[in-house]
């Protein structure tokens, strides 16, 4: 995000970004179909060493982002920058970029050494130095001894893998990653990207992620990039972006399911719900608290309950790993939609049961702008 | 120049080239878990509104120079051995007598008796074709490349040879209009079999068996899931096998005696009995228009075909007929049959006449007596180098032009070049004949009596059918894999050749072995330009068909039966070599 120096000098991007270390940066970038516009004066800085995730629900434009970035796209307006070096000029197979793709697009043709290689012959590396890193990438993906196999006996996981290899092997300067897991099931999904965040930061990559999953970007990326309609809602930290989302798009993309209006004051933030405590970062006044099912903690309404704690009645009720999900109405707040909350294996109310709700502190997240 | 015998659109109606038989040229997606592959054009979703052009974004200057370099050299040869002559034989033609020829009676019969013949033909092509289709697409058949294979025989025959064939099986020389839509329906089975066992191979399954555990029995299942699954295929072969049969020469001049003319076989008599050269022209115009009509009902289902369903491959669907299922293979024994029966009538015919058993056509073939200049073995020699010729070169030209096609940017530039390029499909091969030797004479070099004349004529017939082999799988290529290779770091030219050209390769092959057999075969254009001293085997056939004498007939079925086993054996190797490969992918 760039910083607002003055009124003048935002519109252009200032020429000072040439140093050699700089990585990617892209500037005002918009990308548009006929009359749809696909991606909207996009900006963002991914700085070598780092790894940047653009989340965001289909359709919102990440895949365009990443094919304008690659050079298989070409831009409407807007600069893309390497090291100070723009790119616009630059075709695909001379900007130095390794891709990922969602299916692997693995050479059909070739077996999997082949696939590998073939990105060390067009740099035109020797053949035994070929070999050996083919071998040695290879091992890196865990995928030692599969020199020779065909690329459709490979399961989906594999191909993965070898297209990871595959686009190590141009030593790139930036690798960019399009929904390289999505195609997986969701064990091997995980397992896979604990493997690629290790390979990621071994290699010290930088890197360009792509995604819609919010543990992918997560768990792959330093910083992630909320992209909305072909907009950056918001970049930030992971932490920053479960708890403090920008907007309220991004906090219903992140799980927030209720939006509520609340007020803050002294040390409580107050909503229709109850409260929860004021973090430090909170300014007083008006805000928005976002809830999970994680947030809203159901109990079965006893004669003891508190007076003032809201009551509730469950509509539906389904079991998870290890806890309870229930849908659940507030009579006395008729305008408010069905509302998610969680209960605990142990005391599972009936449906139709009166409830009362907790506000729980870690499932809420604060948007603090208005 | 349209006989029946060219197997042109098969390849490209059967959805991805050699897909449809045996082995998906680009390979099964690398996703084990779903093999989609074999149907590249079924879903491909590349990306955020990429267009699926060759190479988006990765364009260098020297890539715009192929492209204008290569359409220059593609559109000039098309210029020169194509429009050129065909517009001096239709200016030759048209300076008189068009509204004559076209208020003449006579004409509309012919014109009638063409319409109807073709449909006949094309409706029964199709009634014997689908059982095939499901034998080869359904069920577990031993030896089912064989089979695809012979299947595929009676389509490269000549048309000359089929027309004798069906001769032979009548027992007569009598015009027969029957016989015509049998032999024009049989050698264009194949085209619908192959066409509609392409699609059927890759529909999933599970469609009809959702069909049937919704209630539906197998029949309805049949109808309301498969065949309207199927009907892209089946438009695209009947708009194929159409213009075949409409345009049929070979078999009509043998068969029809004079009696039944269809506008090829009049073009041709007019051309060179009459020398009535307006007459000609116009008729030839006349058929321009409704061949072009019928490519473009191709086009339109091709274009259907293009974003068909959600097709996968898959092992389950060929499973062991039960019940019903079997009336489907029995009709197919009975068509396999009936396909067998002209070509065994015409091997006993060869070797048997009035007089009894003798092979008295195979030794006069070997002498240069009688009405021939040159032995048959000579003339057969002749064959086999003109063919091999015209074979180098419209692979040049056709895989020249199939890189254009695929590198153009505008649809719609590429559309008008495929359209232009499947023209002399469209135009009578005599036209295009007569129209060399009107005239080349002009050009530098006597190209009139160049060897090399007969090859470009025969190149130009059979260039539309590589590029409809090559240009699908190269189509069918994912944008994607072209993708990856470009972050890879291959340049558009090493991108044609390290992806491209590889995933082509056995399309390019299969191109190869049909144009030489089709090439091998041509009459049309050869008939007009063979020298007599240098005839080719379909020349020395007709030579002898159009003389008298048991002799010269029993020379004619020898010299057919000839041909028919160097074409058969072609077509059995070409498709063997494709089976046997198919396992590598």
């Amino acid at each position: 995000m760039r910083s607002v120096l003055g009124s003048g000098e935002t519109a252009t991007a200032p020429e000072s970004h040439r140093e050699p270390d700089d990585g990617l940066r892209l500037e005002g970038l918009t990308v548009r179909y006929g009359g749809t516009t696909a991606l909207s004066d996009v900006d963002l800085h991914v700085p070598r060493g780092q790894v940047l995730a653009v989340l965001g629900p289909s359709g919102c434009g990440k895949t365009t982002l990443l094919r304008s970035v690659a050079g298989l796209e070409r831009p409407s307006e807007g600069r893309i920058a390497f090291d100070g070096v723009e790119l616009s000029e630059v075709p695909v197979h001379r900007r130095g970029f390794g891709m990922v793709f969602q299916e692997g697009q693995l050479f059909g043709h070739r077996d999997v050494a082949g696939n590998v290689d073939f990105a060390l012959r067009m740099r035109s590396v020797g053949r035994s130095e070929r070999r050996d890193t083919v071998t040695r990438l290879l091992e890196l993906v865990g995928l030692g001894g599969y020199q020779d196999r065909r690329v459709t006996e490979l399961s989906g996981g594999q191909a993965q893998r070898v297209a990871l290899a595959r686009a190590l092997a141009a030593d790139p300067r930036l690798l960019l990653l399009d929904e390289p897991l999505s195609g997986l099931d969701r064990r091997l999904r995980e397992r896979l990207a604990v493997d690629l965040a290790r390979v990621l930061d071994r290699n010290r990559m930088t890197g360009v992620l792509v995604t819609h999953d919010h543990d992918e970007a997560f768990t792959l990326a330093d910083r992630t990039a909320v992209l909305v309609a072909g907009r950056i809602e918001q970049l930030d930290t992971p932490w920053r972006l479960w708890h403090r989302p920008a907007t309220e798009e991004v906090a219903r993309f992140l799980g927030c399911g209720t939006v509520l209006p609340g007020h803050a004051e002294d040390e409580t933030i107050r909503c229709e719900l109850g409260t929860v405590p004021r973090p430090a970062d909170c300014p007083s006044g008006t805000v928005r608290i976002g809830l999970r099912a994680a947030g809203l903690r159901a109990a079965p309404a006893g004669e003891e309950a508190p007076i003032g704690q809201p009551r509730a009645v469950v509509r539906e009720r389904v079991h998870r790993q290890d806890h309870v999900r229930l849908t659940v109405t507030v009579p006395d707040a008729p305008g408010l939609a069905p509302l998610e909350a969680v209960t605990s294996l142990d005391d599972v109310p009936h449906l139709d049961e009166e409830v009362t709700l907790t506000l729980e502190p870690s499932g809420t997240a604060l948007i603090t702008e208005t | 120049m349209a006989f029946p015998d060219e197997p042109v659109t098969t390849e490209e109606a059967a959805g991805s080239g050699g897909a449809a038989n045996g082995g998906s040229p680009n390979g099964e997606s690398p996703n084990g878990g779903s093999p989609n592959g074999g149907s590249p054009n079924g879903g491909s979703p590349n990306g955020a509104g990429a267009d699926g052009t060759a190479i988006p974004g990765a364009r260098p200057g020297g890539h715009a120079a192929f492209i204008t370099v290569g359409s220059a050299l593609v559109l000039g040869f098309l210029g020169v051995f194509f429009a050129w002559p065909v517009a001096a034989i239709l200016r030759l033609g048209l300076s008189s007598g068009l509204d004559e020829i076209l208020t003449a009676p006579e004409t509309w019969r012919i014109v009638a008796f063409t319409l109807g013949q073709a449909a006949a033909s094309t409706l029964l092509a199709i009634v014997a074709g689908m059982p095939l289709a499901y034998l080869l697409a359904r069920v577990p058949v031993p030896g089912k490349a064989l089979l695809r294979a012979l299947i595929t025989v009676p389509f490269v025959l000549p048309t000359l040879v089929v027309g004798m064939a069906f001769r032979a099986l009548l027992g007569t020389a009598e015009p027969n209009a029957w016989a015509i839509v049998l032999a024009n329906a049989f050698f264009n089975v194949a085209v619908v079999a192959r066409t509609v066992s392409g699609l059927w191979t890759q529909l999933d399954p599970r469609a009809t068996d959702a069909a049937r555990s919704l209630g539906a029995g197998p029949l309805r299942a049949f109808r309301t899931v498969t065949l309207p699954a199927l009907r892209p295929a089946l438009w695209s072969a009947g708009a194929v096998v159409f213009l075949f049969c409409s345009t049929s020469f070979g078999v009509v001049l043998v068969l029809g005696g004079g009696r039944y003319r269809t506008l090829e076989t009049e073009i041709y008599l007019r051309t060179v009995r009459l020398l009535d050269l307006s007459g000609a022209a116009a008729l030839s115009l006349l058929q321009l228009a409704a061949v072009l009509a019928a490519l473009a009902v191709a086009a339109i289902a091709r274009g259907r075909r293009e974003n068909a369903l959600a097709l996968r491959r898959s092992r389950a669907a060929v499973r062991r007929p039960s019940g019903l299922e079997w009336i489907p293979v029995g009709c197919a024994v009975l068509v396999l049959g009936a396909l067998a029966a002209p070509i065994v009538a015409l091997l006993v015919r060869s070797v048997n006449s009035r007089g009894g058993w003798s092979l008295a056509g195979y030794r006069a073939l070997s002498g240069t007596g009688g009405v021939l200049d040159v032995s048959g073995w000579q003339a057969a020699w002749n064959s086999l180098r003109a063919a091999t010729d015209a074979t180098w070169m419209s692979l040049l030209l056709g895989v020249l032009a199939c890189l254009v096609l695929t590198s153009l940017r505008s649809r719609w530039t590429a559309e008008l070049m495929d359209a232009g390029l499947m023209l002399p499909l469209g135009v009578s091969a005599v036209t295009v004949g007569f129209g060399y030797l009107v005239t080349l004479h002009v050009l530098p070099g006597d190209l009139r009596t160049s060897p090399l004349l007969v090859p470009f004529a025969q190149a130009l017939v059979i260039t539309p059918l590589v590029i409809r082999t090559i240009l699908p799988v190269l189509r069918s290529v994912d944008p994607r894999v072209r993708a990856a290779a470009a972050t890879l770091g291959a340049g558009p030219w090493r991108i044609r050749r390290e992806v491209d050209l590889p995933l082509a390769g056995r399309a390019v092959m299969t191109a190869a072995g049909f144009g030489f057999v089709v090439a091998l075969g041509e009459f049309g254009a050869t008939g007009f330009l063979a020298r007599p001293e240098t005839p080719t085997l379909p020349v020395a056939i007709s030579t002898l068909i159009s003389r008298p004498g048991e002799l010269n007939t029993q020379m004619a079925y020898a010299a057919c039966a000839l041909l028919m086993l160097v074409t058969a054996g072609a077509v059995l190797l070409i498709e063997t070599l494709r089976s046997d490969s198919a396992g590598e992918f």
